[in-house]
């Protein structure tokens, strides 16, 4: 912080703030973000996942390479014209590994930000009111823990219809058992902190408490929770929908690419090698992300 | 009552419920205080004067008793009207590492106070306050947009002290504002807290352990035992003549830093008990090396024994005449 | 090195000490040329703020700096006619215990929770002295004793102890071995004053009981006034001035001690205002030319700024490192010396 020397009575609050910046955290993360290797490879393979989801209308036209069969070009290997070959209807890899990436990537993270929502109004409630209504809460979440959430999403797609919609619900739900136990821990550590009482004590009303005070400090293990979760909704994204729960085919889902590639696996394994690392990439890079996360944000753990 | 009296507490009483019973926190304890002067509040840890200070300011609801404060009995409040009530009356707190929001920045700190208040719509206008604040309590303008982590434990304090003025409050509990804080740096924020009061008119009621300190910064001392309020009295009149054993021996533990004049130590025996469901006896008791029968009959009355000097003891008869 | 007046005599040696705790963003500057010397039966206060490094110091005489960041940039340890850093971490673990122990400041994170108190003393007492485990426990009751904690006591659980419970039982781990010097670091911080003046008491009188040395790290000038014998006052990493009690409390020299005097309240003087030091702490890793107080200093010249004043010293015992004893002996701050017939004040 460097400090001019400036005539205070004329200065405007915009002066004032331009002269003496305020250190970015965002930055001093990134640094601690970018000394860890893994989680910068993460997020290298995050960021070509996500151009390729964003622009395989422009590589790869949809209806044409990705759902048309072309039983002339059955089962080719690798070559220029086909990065990862073709499958048993003639359709090119390639093309269907990055739709896919748009299906598994929309999915994963809108699901998980249904589940965010709802996870930080239970956890927030349970942990900044405790007693009783902590004890009600948290009970039914422990209830909805105990039931696989791979069982509970399948139990909500069969009941409502394998709708891509309905996906996101059902995987978003089946987030919350374990995302609200974050929250409710993060607020439960923040909620008796001496500025939380300060804030009481000159009067803040107890929404903006909860808000500007006690979430804004929750941001960081939620953000990192999220991530992980992400990870893991990609997953059971694909094996919904291996298990034909999920999306259907001829959609080019990667789960849904390894089952219908089940049959020829012998002989042409590749079928199932591209769509399997294409999920395993995903689910690891975010991980990875997580975990780097985690250490940029914790402040206890800088220096 | 006369007018001069800011805050009078009568028979506050704070027990909190735990498993193995109920925990006398405070209990019973009456007090008053004048307008612009400080009441020490001296014990040793769990003898419930941090309990006392936030039962005052309602941030934890007394069990019962009264808070009279400027004419009015804050225990009676309204949610609404107390919050109201709040910004004449402050808090500063003891760590100033926990106590300030780590996503603050300075402005953002005090600033948040002062949109409270209402008083400052113009956002300049507001700003500028902030800025007298800043100075007021010694901190550099440069530290405007400086979060806590970044400064240390002494400016920090100074933050804690400038929110709590924003509201510019008549009267501030300081609960144990300098006991995190160095010998070098401590100095500097009583000095403040003094000169502060002196300008502001200020009432305190500062809550320590540290008799050096409570003997520097206060007018009146009440010393706390295990919920129970057992002396009170001037400050000189307490370090001269302390009549009470338990603050007696709390006097001489105190480690003097010099090498003469020095006293012989009263060391009293054994640790605070607990103060879960007491006896109803003198809770010194059985610590206390003249306990005698009647001590552990029931529990010795607070008594004015000379003018303003108040001993809960058996053995200290009021003075004749 | 010329400070070292009675070697036979001493204990403990620091000889012109130097650590650095090393990261990617920078490096701090813990111990600046520390000179320190401990003798035998004596109790040695070594007074500071936060981040003076007194704790280092500590931890550097146990040789237990944390490796990679913390480095050793130069310095010789002698204890006991032993040179600490050329001891392997097998010889080391030996003399931990043994010949030096530490009492940490908080006693209620230093005692493991799931062992009895008796267990944890009888286990140092096998290390060391190899006793048998009856005779190791039988040995952890007297020692609790002797702390006075009741013997039968000693199947108990930290958790059970109060907090000055808490630190007499620390107080019975350090002694255990009857080690030659104790390292006391501020281990009454966390007490009440009532319970601080009782333990306090015990200490004085089981270092003369032991004959042992005692290291007293602590913030406190009431505490030095009270159990020892010799002070050394510690400043950004080195020590500014050192000499008998008598010496530091009524013939002190260097401006820090006597900002440290004039911040504390005088409880016979209720009306003096204090007289803080201004400004704070310098920040290790970028210590400021020269002498490392002259920022804060009153009595700061043009040259305090641009060279490291050398170590005067004024008798045998008294040194102080500032430049205003240049030409001179005579006392120059505002404070004055205590003259006996001036003192009375009751």
């Amino acid at each position: 912080m460097s400090t001019p020397s400036v005539d205070k009575k004329t200065m405007s609050r915009r002066e004032y703030m331009k002269t003496y910046r305020k250190t970015s955290r965002l930055k001093e993360m990134w640094d601690v973000f970018v000394a860890n290797r893994l989680a910068v490879l993460g997020l290298i393979i995050i960021t070509i996942f996500v151009l390729l989801a964003l622009f395989a209308n422009v590589i790869a036209d949809y209806d044409t390479v990705a759902i048309a069969s072309n039983p002339v070009d059955r089962f080719q290997g690798p070559s220029w014209k086909h990065l990862l070959g073709t499958d048993e209807m003639g359709r090119d890899i390639f093309a269907r590994i990055i739709h896919g990436a748009r299906i598994s990537l929309r999915i994963g993270v809108l699901s998980v930000l249904v589940g965010l929502v709802f996870s930080c109004i239970i956890g927030a409630t349970a942990g900044y009111l405790g007693g009783v209504a902590d004890d009600i809460i948290m009970r039914v979440i422990d209830i909805m823990a105990c039931i696989p959430r791979i069982v509970m999403a399948i139990a909500i797609v069969a009941a409502f219809g394998s709708s891509e919609f309905n996906m996101i619900m059902a995987l978003g739900i089946a987030t919350i058992a374990s995302m609200s136990r974050v929250v409710r821990s993060a607020v439960l550590s923040v909620r008796d902190t001496e500025y939380v009482e300060a804030a009481k004590a000159v009067g803040q009303n107890t929404p903006k408490i909860v808000f500007s005070h006690i979430l804004v400090n929750c941001v960081a293990p939620i953000i990192v929770q999220s991530t992980l979760a992400i990870a893991t909704n990609v997953m059971s994204v694909s094996s919904l929908s291996f298990l034909g729960m999920g999306i259907a085919a001829p959609a080019p889902e990667w789960g849904c690419m390894i089952a219908t590639a089940r049959g020829n696996m012998r002989q042409y394994p590749f079928l199932v090698i591209a769509p399997g690392m294409a999920i395993f990439l995903t689910s690891m890079a975010f991980n990875l992300v997580g975990d780097g996360l985690r250490d940029a944000l914790d402040p206890k753990l800088k220096r | 009552m006369s007018d001069n009296v800011i805050l009078e507490v009568n028979n506050l009483k704070k027990y909190f419920k735990t498993r193995s019973g109920m925990l006398h926190a405070v209990d019973d304890v009456s007090f008053t205080i004048e307008r612009g002067k400080t009441l020490g509040i001296v014990g040793e840890s769990g003898c419930g004067k941090t309990t006392t200070g936030r039962s005052i300011l309602r941030l934890v609801e007394p069990t019962s008793g009264t808070v009279i404060f400027d004419g009015t009995d804050i225990t009676k409040l309204s949610k609404r009207e107390l919050r109201k009530k709040r910004q004449e009356m402050q808090l500063i707190f003891q760590d100033p590492f926990s106590s300030l929001n780590p996503k603050r920045t300075v402005c953002q700190t005090i600033e948040e106070v002062l949109k409270l208040t209402g008083e400052y719509k113009n956002s300049d206008e507001r700003f500028h306050r902030v800025l007298e604040i800043m100075e007021m309590v010694g901190l550099d303008e440069r530290l405007i947009n400086a979060y806590p982590h970044e400064m240390d434990g002494g400016r920090r304090q100074r933050l804690g002290i400038g929110r709590a003025l924003a509201m510019k409050p008549k009267f501030i509990v300081c609960d144990e504002p300098v006991s995190a804080l160095d010998v070098s740096i401590q100095a500097q924020i009583l000095n403040m807290l003094r000169s502060l009061q002196n300008e502001l008119g200020l009432t305190y009621i500062f809550i320590t352990h540290d008799l050096s300190v409570v003997n520097y910064i206060s007018d009146d001392i009440a010393v706390m035992y295990l919920g129970r309020l057992i002396e009170k009295a001037s400050t000189e009149e307490l370090f001269r003549n302390p009549l009470h054993p338990y603050t007696k021996a709390l006097l001489s533990a105190l480690p003097v830093p010099s090498l003469h004049n020095r006293q012989k130590r009263i060391l009293i025996k054994g640790e605070i008990s607990s103060p879960i469901d007491p006896k109803p006896v003198c809770r010194f008791a059985a610590r206390c090396d003249h306990c005698t029968e009647a001590c552990l009959k029931g529990e010795p009355p607070l008594v004015e024994v000379s003018p303003n000097h108040f001993v809960s003891c058996f053995m200290v008869q009021p003075e004749q005449g | 090195m010329e400070e070292i007046t009675n070697t036979n005599n001493a204990l403990l040696e620091i000889e012109d000490l130097h650590i650095h705790f090393v990261s990617k963003v920078e490096t701090v500057k813990a111990i600046n040329g520390l000179n320190l010397v401990v003798h035998k039966g004596k109790t040695l206060g070594l007074v500071g703020e936060t981040g003076a490094g007194k704790t280092t110091t500590a931890l550097a005489i146990l040789n237990m700096i944390a490796k990679p960041q913390g480095r050793i940039v130069a310095g010789r340890i002698t204890l006991d006619g032993e040179d600490i850093f050329s001891k392997t971490e097998d010889q080391m673990e030996g003399i931990r215990g043994n010949t030096v122990s530490m009492i940490f400041q908080d006693p209620m994170t230093s005692l493991n929770p799931v062992m009895t108190v008796g267990d944890q003393i009888a286990e140092v007492l096998q290390i060391h002295k190899k006793l048998s485990k009856a005779a190791a426990a039988k040995e952890a009751q007297k020692m609790l004793e002797t702390v006075g904690i009741p013997g039968a006591r000693s199947v108990e659980y930290p958790h059970q102890f109060s907090g000055g419970m808490k630190q007499r039982v620390l107080i019975a781990l350090g002694l255990a071995c009857t080690p030659k010097l104790l390292i006391a670091d501020e281990p009454t911080t966390a007490l009440d004053v009532t319970i601080q003046a009782q333990v306090l008491e015990l200490m004085k009188d089981l270092k003369d009981q032991m004959n042992m040395s005692m290291l007293m790290i602590t913030h406190d000038l009431g505490i030095v006034a009270e159990v020892c014998d010799e002070v050394a006052v510690m400043y950004a990493g080195a020590i500014v001035e050192s000499g008998t009690l008598e010496d530091i409390f009524d013939r002190k020299r260097h401006p820090y001690t006597e900002g440290l005097f004039n911040s504390l309240p005088d409880v016979n003087n209720r009306t003096q205002s204090l007289k803080p030091i201004g400004g704070q702490m310098p920040n290790p890793a970028d210590l400021p030319q020269g002498c490392s107080f002259h920022p804060r200093c009153e009595y700061a010249m043009p040259k305090c700024s641009q060279e490291e004043p050398p170590m005067h010293r004024f008798s045998e015992t008294h040194c102080a490192k500032c430049w205003l004893y240049e030409n001179t002996d005579q006392c120059m701050l505002a404070s004055q010396d205590y003259v006996p017939s001036q003192g009375v004040s009751e």
